[in-house]
């Protein structure tokens, strides 16, 4: 069908429409709002700032499509095929997007605020600055399995998201806003999430091993058990974190602030912490065997049994600090 | 009818008593639990009904003269109460069997002082939970010490101010101490709320002052000698908490060791404790109930290791917290009240912006005021797509710090575009989330 038929007989009044083609028509800024295209041919279509809202698009072919701008809030797209599609700047506000393949699309600053993902297939498909607060990504393992893999979510809004057990191993989250997300038993090993924002984020028992992140912001994160192994974290902020009984050790530390976190029983054998701030913490057995504790402000802490024997503490600050015998320090 | 005449005749007595003030305070300690020293209550108080209180409690001589001076070992002037006591005594044995009467037990205490506490420094603040209450009050935590108190005690949390401050706290820790009779049971009980709220941190510093200060319960001069309750009567206290529920701590059960150190000292500094101090005894702002909010819906599940009670516990100790730690985290939140100190929230203007107006045409709004207009039909996608919205978003803010002069270029630049009615809209949508950073920078002084 050529466009100039479809938008005569839509304005006729006509909506049903499912199973026609218009692969590689022209469509940019069609008022085709609440229009029945499911199961239609919309492959490498131009749909550039068309109107689809509450559009039925279910199961339709929207592969290497462009609808960049395009409006498609509330749109019905379950099982619709997105694969390379570029949704630059479009707005999918509480579509339903379930089961659709979205792989290796565009959806560089797009809305989806509150859109339904479960089961969206994300691969290597570019979320950056895309805002995703409300989205639905929950794993219903007999049904549903989305998936960001190899998707990259820089500067992605995922506040407050459920991502608990999530695999997202190597993603890219630099500079992301995941303040109070749900990471617990999260696989996130080799994760880049420098810059981003965890504060107040449950990171329980999360894999974080080798993970990069440098100046991120964890303050008041619960990351109890968490595996940091070899995670890179100069300058975080950690103030205020639970680190009770995680794993970092080899960890790169260096001019981090964990202020009155709380690292009781942490093994941090190796660890390098120069300069880092941990002045009111506590490090209540912690291991610091060989760790290097250069230049640490350690005021008031209270290293109540930790095992600091080969730790190497030149210039470290102790005023205040209780000492492992428990006796308080004194100069 | 001979009894209530002997009844009345003690009383008489006793009232005429040259010491009658210091007769009352200790009859009603008796009976009370509680010492009173408002001259005002002690007058107005019936000896008549004291006595015959006493009477009824005590079946033997022998138990009212312990409970007597069970009392009376606890005070500082043990001489001038003792004295009292034997007098009380002399004059309610008639009212006991003549067998019981003739056996006056005359109470040997040890003539060093069982002291609680050290030096009373006004004439008869003497029982040592009203004087430890008392130290706890001038604590600069105080309403945290409260809320942790009565959370030891009744495993329930309570954040209204007004009522913490009118719990009545020597009661509380009489009860502490009857329930915690060593000390590592105390520890370990403020260990269990420590670990059950979610700010443990702090609260760890809470339990370190109050343990601190009640150490003087389980540590009385000379220190090998805790106080012996048993001579004392069954207290007629409220019902005695239950154990606490064993899903109370999280996973992460930190040993008691934790608080073994009695030399952590709670680092508070005075700007912080004032702070502090003024929020409790302030109402919430909206900016506490965003903090609220935001912290207690988490996800649509909330992770299962967090128990009901820690649920019930975490947002309390949010409220009230203001140090620099949530006041930064308030003002990411754009929501917040223009009480609070904004800093622009990169996140919450795009948001606010992809709510109200096609991002793409925003974007293109943004781009074309900073740049120069964008044509639909040229070249610069690419250059499009290499700028993040945000960061125009922020560019914008940061280039006009006039509301006015932002909004007059905006418009201008939409008028300019195709599609000029969305293009506007666009603009007003962005104008829209940036006012409230312009609003706050407006009322506050400029550097």
């Amino acid at each position: 069908m050529n466009p100039q038929t479809l938008i005569q007989r839509y304005n006729a009044g006509e909506t049903e429409f499912s199973g026609i083609n218009l692969s590689g028509t022209d469509l940019h800024g069609a008022d085709l709002i609440g229009i029945d295209l499911s199961h239609s041919d919309l492959h490498s279509a131009t749909l550039i700032f068309a109107y689809l809202s509450r559009a039925r698009l279910t199961q339709s072919n929207l592969t290497g499509a462009r609808l960049s701008g395009a409006n498609l809030n509330q749109a019905s797209m379950t099982g619709a095929n997105l694969h390379n599609a570029d949704l630059h700047g479009a707005s999918l506000q509480g579509a339903d997007l379930r089961s659709a393949d979205i792989t290796l699309a565009t959806l560089l600053d797009a809305n989806l605020i509150e859109a339904d993902l479960r089961g969206t297939d994300l691969s290597g498909s570019n979320l950056t600055g895309a805002c995703l607060r409300g989205a639905n990504l929950r794993e219903e393992k007999r049904i549903y399995s989305s998936t960001l893999a190899g998707a990259i979510l820089c500067n992605v809004d995922l506040q407050a998201a459920n991502l608990k057990g999530a695999d997202l191993p190597k993603v890219n989250m630099s500079g992301a806003n995941l303040r109070e997300v749900n990471f617990r038993n999260a696989d996130l090993r080799g994760a880049n999430l420098s810059g981003a924002d965890l504060s107040g984020a449950f990171l329980t028992e999360a894999n974080l091993t080798g993970a990069n992140l440098d100046s991120a912001i964890l303050k008041g994160a619960r990351m109890e058990r968490v595996l940091l192994t070899e995670a890179r974290m100069s300058e975080v902020n950690l103030e205020g974190a639970l680190l009770i009984d995680a794993k970092m050790s080899r960890v790169q530390l260096e001019k981090g602030n964990l202020k009155r976190s709380r690292l009781n029983r942490t093994d941090l054998s190796r660890a390098n912490l120069r300069n880092a701030d941990l002045s009111e913490a506590e490090l209540i057995e912690t291991y610091c065997a060989r760790t290097n504790m250069t230049g640490v402000n350690l005021s008031a802490a209270n290293l109540v049994r930790a095992e600091l024997s080969t730790a190497i503490l030149t210039w470290v600050e102790w005023k205040g600090a209780t000492m492992p015998d428990g006796s308080e320090y004194r100069a | 009818m001979l009894v209530t005449s002997s009844l009345e005749t003690i009383a008489e007595f006793l009232e005429q008593h040259e010491d009658t003030l210091r007769v009352r305070k200790l009859l009603f300690c008796v009976c009370e639990r509680r010492w009173e020293n408002d001259t005002g209550v002690l007058r107005n108080l019936s000896l008549n009904q004291l006595v015959s209180r006493l009477q009824q409690k005590y079946q033997t001589f022998g138990q009212l003269s312990d409970a007597l001076f069970g009392v009376v070992q606890q005070l500082n002037r043990q001489s001038q109460y003792a004295r009292i006591a034997q007098t009380v005594l002399n004059q309610m044995s008639t009212l006991y069997d003549e067998q019981d009467s003739s056996e006056q037990t005359q109470f040997n205490f040890a003539p060093d002082n069982t002291e609680f506490l050290g030096q009373a420094k006004d004439t008869d603040l003497t029982l040592s939970f009203e004087h430890l209450a008392q130290n706890l009050d001038a604590e600069a935590e105080v309403i945290r010490i409260r809320k942790m108190i009565w959370c030891t005690c009744r495993q329930a949390w309570e954040s209204n101010t007004q009522v913490l401050l009118s719990l009545d706290l020597p009661a509380l820790l009489e009860e502490i101490q009857y329930t915690f009779p060593i000390q590592s049971d105390l520890q370990a009980a403020l260990n269990r709320v420590v670990n059950s709220v979610s700010r443990p941190a702090e609260y760890s510093a809470i339990a370190q002052t109050i343990l601190s200060h009640l150490e003087l319960l389980y540590h009385a001069a000379p220190p090998t000698h805790p106080p012996d309750l048993s001579d004392l009567p069954p207290l007629a206290l409220e019902p005695l908490p239950t154990d606490p529920p064993t899903d109370y701590s999280s996973p992460s059960t930190d040993s008691p060791a934790s608080l073994d150190s009695a030399h952590l000292k709670t680092a508070v500094s005075p700007a912080r404790a004032a702070a502090a101090q003024a929020d409790t005894l302030v109402s919430p702002t909206p900016a506490d109930a965003q903090a609220d909010t935001v912290v207690s819906h988490q996800s649509p599940s909330p992770p299962p290791e967090l128990t009901a009670v820690e649920t019930e516990y975490s947002p309390a100790p949010e409220t009230d917290f203001n140090s620099d730690l949530d006041i930064e985290r308030d003002d990411n939140t754009a929501e917040s009240s223009s009480t609070t100190a904004v800093v622009y929230d990169a996140f919450e203007v795009r948001l606010e912006v992809m709510k109200y107006a096609n991002p793409l045409r925003a974007k293109i709004v943004a781009f074309s005021t900073l740049h120069h207009t964008f044509e639909t039909r040229g070249q610069d996608w690419p250059h499009l797509r290499t700028q993040p919205f945000d960061q125009l978003l922020q560019t914008l803010y940061e280039t006009y710090t006039d509301l006015e002069t932002l909004v007059r270029q905006l418009n201008q630049t939409a008028e300019q575009l195709e599609s000029p009615d969305d293009s506007l809209q666009a603009a007003e949508a962005i104008v829209k989330a940036m006012r409230p950073y312009y609003a706050a920078a407006a009322t506050t002084p400029s550097v």
